[in-house]
């Protein structure tokens, strides 16, 4: 551990050497940074891991459950369960998905669930995100590089190996492609802000990266043309494009990123898309709020892992609620990902203030408000010293024959002492996860 | 019941030649029980990839895509129909009682719809027959006075344009009253261009109303297609790979046997 922490800059050059990279759009310039790394890593016991990973199984087979429902009998909107409204006015559903049965009734093949800790040692879900969830791969490579730098400390402690994501990712891309044909990961291509991740998961789990205009939709069949022309035919497409720009002719006219008319094959089942498309409706910051409900209503069960304390001003007593503890409260755009569209109550002056009470008033839907957590910091080392930072856990659960949760994640951190805000396209660093065995 | 022959023709000619061409078109009759379809055929070209489905709405897709380069591209369908009285029993889907951003209202259209009726008396197709009335004192029919792209706000702001507003117009006041309703396009008797009207559902029983023509329509009109609005049912979209200008020629026929 210690020859670890030691040779903290050995594996953050190493990074570099190897590309490990984000890129970020700041005031329309693409900008390419490190993702930095803290050696330190964030260790979770083998006790507490079995809990996370039934509460994560659980979550995940609910939502399953509930895109594969809405889509189709929308049994849970027949039995009042969620208001309709909810459901059709979020802009994450899809009237274009209606009536589809994805291959092996799976929308959700990869969910990147992210988790905070309190003080008090319990774990609270912060948000799903069922779309196209990156950042698996920096602690696949972080493993990598620092098992090279300090084998010992791997001899030492029992950490599950969590180098095998793209064994789950290939297993999960196999089962719902169904023997149909090859699996390929479609990446928007190099000016994306994930692009390292698309090359890399691809090279390791044997998919073939394809390019926009390398896919091609022909006799109700999706096929990849490699460049003299040959063509193979796809049976899964793990796909890092956004729905909006999948396919021209179904959603975003202008797009030039997706595969045209491959809507029309998905929908009669010739091809799997990981994810599914329509996914949004399912991890809307709105319908967050209903999770727990779902794992009632669909798998008669307790949930497992908690909700953050929620509110949801489109109900009248939450709303009052939520005008009169505004300054405590952190509020959140239900459309905005990625750490865009977090207010906290506490950050605003009175003016502000106001205005933030203006809007939840008059669109109560477009909100939800959350009661702070007192996370518990993680440690981290800046120039030669821990301090303690801000951290939250993406958990990556993979749905195939099975549901399992990959042993490990992605630990973020804010290296802002006082932000509480850790993505990545924020200026986050981050940490490897490890899973203790035993 | 009557029975229609139709013909439909879209030809897109451009400025120079284009490749990798990708369409998407509707234009065969929609199934259902009001509509017997006794005869069909459609061709495009030039095109080898042509595939069929129905998309979410139930309508018939022709799609495909061909990358020999081309200067002109022609997609034709005919057919033979039985029609009966427009009439659907199904229960509606949440999606038609919420508004599209092409079908969204303003203070002005609520207005004016609150001033002709409340639907107090429950009886919705006769308060739609009288907001269609008098939404032509408001706007006037005038060609080419919009585009696809006109919302119904826009196109009850400035007092003018064509089938596909005065079915955006009525969709959206109609929505705003929690009434399911539908955009439908279509094929009226005679020659010419596709029509469009609406569906409005009254006691889960789906009604057909012309909202340009002023009348509950029964067995002269031929759908093609239905959707939230416009952009459900668009007869043809397109992405192709090349530059300049492209003309488009529709025409289409329908008569009575």
């Amino acid at each position: 551990m210690k020859t670890l922490i030691e040779r903290k800059d050995a594996v953050n050059t190493w990074m570099e050497r190897f590309g490990v990279k984000f890129g970020i759009y700041k005031h329309g310039v693409f900008h390419e940074q490190l993702f930095p790394f803290d050696s330190v890593p964030r260790v979770i016991s083998h006790d507490e891991w079995t809990i996370l990973e039934k509460g994560l199984i659980q979550r995940c087979n609910a939502l399953n459950a509930f895109l594969l429902d809405i889509y189709n009998e929308k049994k849970i909107v027949k039995d009042g369960i969620i208001p309709e409204e909810f459901i059709y006015s979020s802009k994450g559903y899809f009237a274009e998905c209606e009536g589809i049965k994805p291959s092996k009734g799976i929308f959700a093949h990869i969910a990147g669930i992210d988790l905070v800790q309190a003080k008090d040692g319990t774990w609270y879900i912060l948000e799903d995100n069922l779309r196209i969830p990156s950042g698996a791969s920096y602690p696949m490579i972080a493993r990598n590089i620092t098992r090279k730098v300090s084998p010992q400390t791997f001899a030492n402690n029992h950490v599950a190996e969590n180098r095998n994501y793209s064994d789950l990712l290939k297993e999960t891309m196999d089962y719902v492609n169904d023997g149909r044909g090859i699996n390929v990961i479609l990446t928007p291509g190099r000016y994306n802000s994930a692009f390292f991740e698309h090359s890399y998961l691809a090279e390791k789990s044997g998919a073939i990266l394809a390019f926009p205009g390398d896919l091609i939709v022909e006799d109700d069949m999706l096929f990849y043309k490699d460049i003299s022309g040959n063509k193979e035919r796809v049976g899964a497409v793990y796909r890092r494009v956004s729905d909006e720009y999948m396919d021209p002719l179904t959603f975003e006219e202008s797009s030039v990123l997706g595969v045209p008319n491959i809507m029309q094959i998905y929908a009669k089942g010739n091809v799997a898309i990981v994810n599914g498309i329509g996914n949004g409706v399912a991890d809307d910051k709105g319908i967050y709020y209903f999770v727990p409900k779902m794992i009632k209503y669909y798998l008669n069960e307790e949930p497992i892992l908690k909700n953050a304390p929620t509110y949801l001003p489109y109900f009248e007593e939450d709303k009052k609620y939520v005008l009169e503890n505004l300054s405590k409260l952190v509020i959140k755009d239900v459309s905005e990902a990625g750490g865009y569209g977090v207010v906290f109550g506490r950050d605003l002056d009175a003016e502000h203030l106001k205005e933030m009470y203006d809007l939840v008033d008059k669109e109560p839907r477009r909100w939800i408000a959350q009661e702070v957590i007192d996370f518990k910091d993680l440690e981290i080392i800046e120039d030669g010293k821990y301090v303690e930072r801000k951290a939250d856990l993406r958990a990556f659960v993979l749905t195939g024959k099975e549901t399992k949760v990959w042993k490990s994640g992605l630990t973020r951190f804010s290296r802002n002492p006082n932000s509480f805000v850790v993505n990545s396209s924020q200026g986050g660093g981050f940490k490897d996860t490890w899973v203790m065995e035993e | 019941m009557n029975t229609y022959q139709y013909t439909y023709q879209t030809c897109i000619s451009f400025d120079n030649k284009v490749s990798k061409h990708f369409f998407k078109l509707r234009c065969l009759p929609y199934r259902c029980k009001f509509q017997t379809i006794i005869e069909e055929d459609f061709s495009v070209s030039p095109c080898k990839n042509i595939m069929r489905s129905t998309d979410s709405f139930g309508n018939e897709l022709i799609f495909g895509s061909t990358e020999e380069p081309h200067k002109s591209f022609t997609f034709a369908s005919r057919g033979i129909v039985n029609i009966s009285q427009h009439l659907t029993i199904e229960e509606p889907n949440h999606i038609f009682r919420l508004p599209t951003t092409l079908t969204e209202v303003n203070e002005d259209m609520i207005k004016f719809s609150d001033k002709v009726t409340s639907f107090d008396n429950k009886n919705i197709i006769q308060g739609t027959l009288s907001l269609v009335d008098a939404l032509h004192e408001k706007m006037k029919y005038e060609s080419y006075s919009t585009t696809t792209k006109t919302s119904a706000i826009e196109a009850f702001s400035q007092g003018k344009g064509v089938c596909q507003d005065f079915s955006h117009v009525m969709l959206a006041i109609l929505r705003n009253k929690k009434i399911a309703c539908r955009y439908i396009t279509g094929f009226i008797p005679g020659e010419g261009e596709s029509h469009a009207w609406i569906e409005v559902n009254d006691n889960g029983i789906w009604y057909a109303i012309d909202p340009t023509r002023k009348l509950l329509i029964e067995s002269d009109y031929l759908k093609i297609s239905q959707g939230r609005d416009f952009n459900d049912c668009s007869m043809e979209r397109g992405v192709f790979v090349g530059n300049g200008f492209q003309y488009k020629q529709v025409h289409i026929t329908m008569t009575e046997l």
